[in-house]
């Protein structure tokens, strides 16, 4: 190890945003498909004064000319907007907020005839299943690829015992879903809710309406792509698979997005994009409910609810990264003039890094495997850096409520 | 003619802001009475109402309020728990003796409704009452669970649940409403204005 | 007995927000210009709940709510963070008529129902109920919605009564911010249990809400929120229209 770096290659001096909650150590998004344990991450950048990336895009946006955005919309939605009566965008979410807002905006207010297409969560909550039939209530068609539960299983439980980060099998499947629908049915238009840039995915990202194809596509052999941290073609082989029953997960062919004419798109670009008025504007106009009490590991109520696996989630990312869902969360409503630093501070401090009681019994049983295997699994992922024993028990060695700014 | 109102300081208790406010809205100049010594400051006397019976009585003795109050003849008003310690005892956590100003005693409110009494009611004026002048048709507001119990110098009573209590009295230079003035809007405005307007020492 | 209406304000100082189901934090206006706003239009009483204090586990912000209070003649229910006797004197003193208290007394220590309520008059104490139902019954919440206490709000309020409160503020998660109407079973439930007022609070949509749920549970009071803040109706509209449907309020 280098003097400047740790595990993951992330910074072994924890500094934290002067204006949000997150601290150096936030991974941006990556593209998942050559994922393995301890590879190195790109992080969040902060700048010279010490701010986020994600916070300076909040800021930018203050620049920016929304009525133009959303002519350029317009011109998008009139561009393939099909007078046949046939599908003309597709919508993927799960019923969650920012899909309930796009498909909402998109077929009421500029006229599209979006097709939902939905990749589930890997375990439904209530709310979850209750909020998706809501969405559909307003008025939506819907295609739901339900992957092959007894792969998906294993995937997940080779990601998080792996790679500690049970999640990647669902976000290839969500990812590369989209794109492959537009092409096997022919509809170019893909557009999904907000920018990942939005939470600390690199800046350039959002300077383009679109999302970078290389995230979602390559060419590949089945030798280089890794699911879970394992080799496909061994996984293919040691389970007896067929080439099908991973298809989901693997990128899609770049020569056919090219022949379709496919195009990722992000309202987030279009649209001043407030997480808040996303949920006011889903409970006012559909029946849309948010969660019955906060999250563990947040205070939050209306933030990814519909997937019990997002409880572990958050949980690994906690030891592996040293925040959780209260500094995601916070860190969101602080940049959109929610709640101010102090109260976010406040927050995090109190919720943040919650054990996942709510769900961990049946994560457990979805991976199948015991609460012991996950406790070991979980400490062979605590980043070292970032954590120090008192007492017996584990505390973060630098915490943004106790760090000077 | 100097006519300050000055609101006795109970202590912890007390609604002492709301209605400094009020009196100020009727175009009162008004103090806050922490000392005895300030009762010469004074040409009329407010007793507020948030707090027991108890506790007001014990915080007016430890003061040395008592004696000061019981030989003034200042217009006094005392309002809500301020118009009940102008009895002679009180019930609430025991039995306490009050200012005696009245014969009456403090009694828990008995009806077949929901107590406390909260929120707005009418009066209906049974003999005159300076502060009530041109209020008779007006509604002010009550909160309260206990009621004054007497016969004499009552000058309003007001019904809830078919059951009339005492919502105004008066004696000589003694008045007291059981409601709140300085939450009862223009009317409870109005009520101290007619205070501020009463001559001065009898 | 008149019905009381109440504005009821869910403040983050220095604001009034109106949250749904509580949650969201949407500005609707400065606290001290919407209270003076609905005194005018004839609120029986203003209630000023701090909805942010308890969960960010911070002190109660004293200087908004004295600002408030200024110019405010009916009375002023101040909730939100009250940990202490301390405290409820302090508001008393910038000018609270009543205190309203939640998270604290159901979650650490409701033993401060029964000091406040023999200090300063159990009139003066409000216990304020976020139900949430599950199933045949509901359950107390805290920390503005979100946080679970195991408590029966049936058994809740009858204790809180019996420990000397003196009215209670029934809110429900299920209905609030949602303009469809008052969880009626709820109200009911709760005025018929306890012999304190109670005021209900939560999903008042239209006239016909209101008109309904005074009509069903016979509550004190109703406060409402949504339907004043996006002035959909007023005060004076809300009351016209009870007096006309034989409801008994004030002028």
């Amino acid at each position: 190890m280098s003097e400047l770096f740790g595990r993951y290659g992330l910074p072994l001096e924890v500094k934290y945003c002067k204006k949000c909650t997150i601290s150096n150590q936030r991974p941006s998004s990556e593209r998942e498909f050559g994922s393995k344990k301890d590879a190195t991450k790109r992080i969040i950048s902060f700048d010279g004064e010490g701010v986020c990336s994600a916070c300076r895009h909040n800021e930018a946006k203050e620049l920016i000319n929304w009525k133009e955005r959303e002519k350029e919309l317009t011109e998008l939605c009139n561009k393939h907007r099909r007078k046949d009566g046939s599908f003309d965008c597709i919508v993927p979410g799960s019923g969650g907020k920012d899909s309930v807002y796009a498909a909402h905006i998109l077929k009421y207010k500029y006229n599209m005839n979006p097709l939902t297409i939905t990749w589930p969560p890997n375990l439904y909550t209530n709310i979850g299943r209750k909020n998706f039939s809501a969405w559909l209530d307003s008025g939506f068609t819907n295609l739901t690829y339900f992957p092959n539960q007894k792969v998906h299983k294993l995937l997940t439980k080779y990601a998080f015992l792996n790679l500690g980060h049970p999640f990647q099998p669902f976000m290839l499947g969500q990812m590369n879903l989209a794109p492959k629908i537009s092409y096997e049915r022919g509809i170019p238009l893909v557009i999904y809710g907000e920018n990942p840039a939005e939470y600390g995915s690199a800046i350039e990202e959002n300077l383009l309406p679109t999302k970078d194809a290389s995230y979602y596509s390559s060419e590949f052999q089945l030798d280089d792509i890794y699911l879970g941290g394992v080799c496909t073609k061994e996984i293919i082989q040691d389970n007896n698979l067929k080439y099908s029953e991973l298809d989901a997960y693997l990128p899609a062919d770049p020569y056919k997005l090219k022949k379709n004419k496919t195009e990722v798109h992000y309202l987030g670009y279009y649209i001043n994009w407030h997480p808040q008025e996303m949920y006011y504007f889903s409970v006012e106009k559909t029946k849309f409910e948010p969660m019955p009490f906060r999250v563990e590991g947040s205070y939050s109520k209306y933030s990814s609810m519909d997937d019990k696996l997002d409880w572990l989630h958050w949980y690994t990312y906690y030891i592996k990264f040293g925040m959780g869902r209260a500094t995601q969360d916070s860190s969101q409503e602080i940049r959109n003039g929610d709640i101010t630093r102090d109260e976010g501070v406040c927050l995090v401090k109190r919720f943040d890094g919650e054990f996942p009681y709510e769900f961990l019994n049946d994560c457990c049983k979805y991976m199948e495997i015991s609460k012991e295997t996950f406790l070991e699994a979980i400490e062979s992922f605590r980043t070292p850096h970032l954590w120090e024993k008192r007492n017996g028990k584990w505390k973060l060695s630098s915490s943004v409520w106790s760090k000077r700014r | 003619m100097s006519n300050v109102i000055g609101i006795v300081n109970y202590g912890i208790a007390g609604n002492i802001h709301s209605i400094k406010k009020a009196i100020e809205a009727a175009d009162g100049i008004t103090i806050v009475i922490n000392e005895v010594s300030q009762f010469s400051d004074v040409d009329k006397i407010v007793l507020p109402g948030v707090g027991s019976f108890k506790d007001a009585m014990q915080e007016l003795e430890n003061d040395g309020f008592l004696e000061a109050l019981k030989n003034t003849t200042k217009p006094i008003l005392g309002i809500c728990l301020g118009m009940q310690i102008l009895s002679t005892l009180g019930f609430e956590y025991g039995k306490t003796k009050g200012l005696n100003f009245i014969e009456a005693e403090v009694r828990p409110i008995l009806v077949d409704a929901k107590v406390p009494h909260v929120g707005f009611n009418t009066i209906e004026l049974i003999n005159s009452n300076e502060v009530l002048k041109d209020l008779e048709n007006e509604e002010f507001y009550f909160m309260h669970s206990y009621e004054v119990v007497n016969y004499t110098n009552i000058s309003s009573l007001t019904e809830y649940s078919g059951h009339k209590f005492v919502s105004s009295i008066q004696k000589n230079n003694v008045y007291g409403v059981q409601f709140h003035p300085e939450k009862s809007r223009d009317a409870g405005i109005k009520l101290f204005s007619n205070f501020i307007n009463l001559q001065g020492e009898g | 007995m008149r019905t009381r209406i109440i504005a009821k304000l869910d403040v983050k100082p220095p604001y009034v927000v109106k949250p749904i189901h509580f949650e969201g934090l949407r500005k609707i206006g400065i606290t001290s210009e919407l209270a003076k706003k609905y005194y005018k239009q004839g609120a029986d009483e203003i209630m000023y709940i701090d909805i942010v204090s308890s969960l960010y586990q911070r002190d109660i912000v004293f200087n908004e709510i004295e600002k408030t209070a200024n110019e405010l003649f009916i009375p002023f229910g101040v909730g939100g963070a009250i940990r202490s006797l301390e405290d409820i004197s302090k508001l008393f003193h910038i000018g609270a008529d009543k205190v309203v208290i939640n998270t604290y007394a159901v979650q650490e220590n409701p033993e401060i129902i029964n000091k406040a309520a023999e200090i300063f008059g159990n009139q003066a104490i409000v216990i304020n109920i976020e139900a949430k139902k599950w199933g045949a019954h509901w359950e107390c919440y805290t920390d503005c919605g979100r946080i679970r206490t195991g408590r029966g709000v049936l058994e809740w309020a009858k204790e809180v009564e019996s420990r000397g409160a003196g009215e209670i503020l029934l809110q429900s998660v299920d209905k609030d911010g949602r303009n469809r109407g008052f969880d009626l079973e709820l109200c009911k439930k709760i005025v018929e249990s306890v012999d304190i007022p109670v005021v209900v609070a939560s999903g008042a949509g239209s006239l016909e809400d209101i008109k309904e749920v005074i009509e069903c549970a016979k509550p004190s009071g109703v406060a409402i929120a949504s339907l004043l803040h996006y002035d959909k109706i007023t005060i004076n509209g809300i009351k016209k229209y009870l007096r006309n449907n034989a409801i008994e309020v004030s002028k």
